[in-house]
């Protein structure tokens, strides 16, 4: 393409970029059953109902130095004493749905992620925005997904990843090893 | 088959890395080709990491410490990364530097993973030399790269997967956090972030295989953006987008783009292509 057809398409382009829209970054990756074929093969595994009380969710927060959000746990153990979650982890900017294993010791043997979502706007701070992702609505990420495409620039580091898994080991330790 | 598509995500670089293929495979075969790619990627992370204290790069930088003249034995990868760093250091009369680590390092930027290393009057690239033995240094120096291995590591992912056996077309888009690789470029666009609002983004047609981006983003953190003649940590309100043939080359370029914008003479010597954005100017082609 030379120059001037390339200032052209931009100019082009640019009349749809100056539209006020806020944007959020959405992108959605395996479904649950792909991360669990991925994570843990054929290996059967049965869903366990988990909800923390007040006084565990206490304890994972000292014990992890992270804020327990959620007191519902969505958790399969699986035939050699393994586990399967599916979780969350919200940062400032940040909102991201994984799936991890843990072995029968309590160790991360991997984990995958499912959605990822990222916003700067005022979104963050609206409640129902938030709620409408603590279901795991996969439907709604899907249709989010369409209008994404390849994003150059500013990148929000991992640590709230680290942070996810530090929790869940707590929440390992003191709830599902005992289970 | 009919067209069959896998996404993934990972944090490895020290952000999120994502993968997509798209071929007509099984899920089966898409998702060897995922693990290919992610194996490449962490080599590339597990490598040539600062922070890592294990990596290869932190014994090359414990060796340049030491104030031995003698070579030390490289990778590959690692052979690759500094031959075009050097390169480009020598084009751009030092204006790229990758042994401006002390001072990232002094700022907190960059963990105190050499506890011993010397931090104020170190040594610069002109005290680097690579050779067939590898690696030697004339004065103390730290070396991070963390303004060209992003890139690499993602042309080691399109390269790992370019090298399968399975004789069908695949398309492979890698992004790790805005350094990104495009197989089918021709056919795709980009949305460029502006640096002062990050919700929206300026779309634009891919103008070659790779591209990166280069900004002072977060306002919490110091800028990484070191200009190696002065130490300055410089923050600008722009970020600049390189277009190239490879992603490595396009994350170096962006540091030179960046650091000045008035001259892309190396940027086109390299066969580049860098853009300015912000959003009360729009987009300039440097």
């Amino acid at each position: 393409m030379d120059r001037r057809s390339f200032t052209k398409m931009v100019s082009l382009l640019a009349a749809g970029a100056y539209l006020p829209a806020v944007q959020v970054h959405a992108k959605t990756y395996l479904t649950i059953d792909q991360a669990r074929k991925l994570l843990w093969g054929s290996e059967p595994m049965e869903q366990v109902p988990v909800t923390l009380s007040k006084d565990q969710i206490k304890a994972i927060k000292k014990a992890s130095k992270v804020r327990v959000r959620n007191d519902k746990l969505q958790v399969w153990k699986t035939e050699s004493g393994g586990w399967f979650i599916v979780d969350q982890v919200i940062g400032k900017h940040e909102n991201i749905d994984l799936a991890f294993a843990y072995d029968a010791e309590g160790k991360v043997m991997g984990f995958e992620i499912l959605t990822y979502r990222e916003t700067y706007g005022y979104e963050v701070a609206n409640p129902k925005w938030k709620a409408q992702f603590n279901g795991l609505d996969y439907k709604e990420h899907l249709k989010l997904d369409k209008q994404i495409k390849n994003i150059s620039g500013a990148t929000l580091s991992c640590r709230h990843i680290t942070d996810g898994i530090n929790r869940l080991s707590h929440t390992w330790e003191q709830v599902l090893r005992h289970l | 088959m009919r067209r069959n598509r896998i996404n993934r995500c990972k944090p490895l670089l020290g952000t999120y890395v994502d993968v997509s293929i798209e071929a007509d495979l099984d899920d089966e075969q898409l998702l060897d080709l995922s693990i290919d790619a992610f194996e490449a990627i962490t080599r590339v992370h597990d490598t040539l990491g600062f922070h890592n204290p294990d990596s290869e790069l932190s014994d090359v930088n414990r060796w340049a410490q030491s104030g031995s003249a003698e070579p030390i034995a490289i990778s590959e990868d690692l052979r690759r990364v500094m031959e075009l760093a050097l390169n480009l250091s020598a084009a751009s009369d030092g204006l790229f530097d990758v042994t401006v680590a002390p001072r990232l390092v002094q700022q907190g930027s960059l963990p105190h993973v050499h506890r011993d290393a010397i931090l104020s009057g170190a040594g610069n690239w002109q005290d680097v030399t690579l050779s067939d033995e590898g690696l030697s240094f004339r004065a103390p120096v730290l070396i991070d790269l963390g303004g060209i291995a992003k890139g690499y590591a993602v042309d080691q992912a399109i390269a790992r997967i370019a090298a399968n056996k399975m004789h069908v077309d695949i398309n492979v888009n890698v992004n790790a956090g805005g350094d990104l690789y495009l197989s089918n470029w021709q056919e795709e666009c980009v949305g460029v972030r502006y640096p002062d609002e990050l919700n929206r983004h300026y779309d634009m047609p891919m103008l070659a295989p790779a591209l990166a981006t280069s900004a002072c983003y977060f306002s919490e953190q110091d800028s990484v953006m070191i200009h190696p003649g002065s130490g300055e940590a410089l923050v600008r309100g722009y970020s600049v987008s390189v277009f190239a043939e490879h992603c490595m080359l396009a994350d170096a370029l962006t540091k030179l783009a960046f650091l000045n914008p008035g001259d892309s003479s190396v940027v086109r010597q390299f066969n580049g292509r860098a853009f300015l954005l912000d959003s009360q100017n729009g987009l300039l082609e440097l």
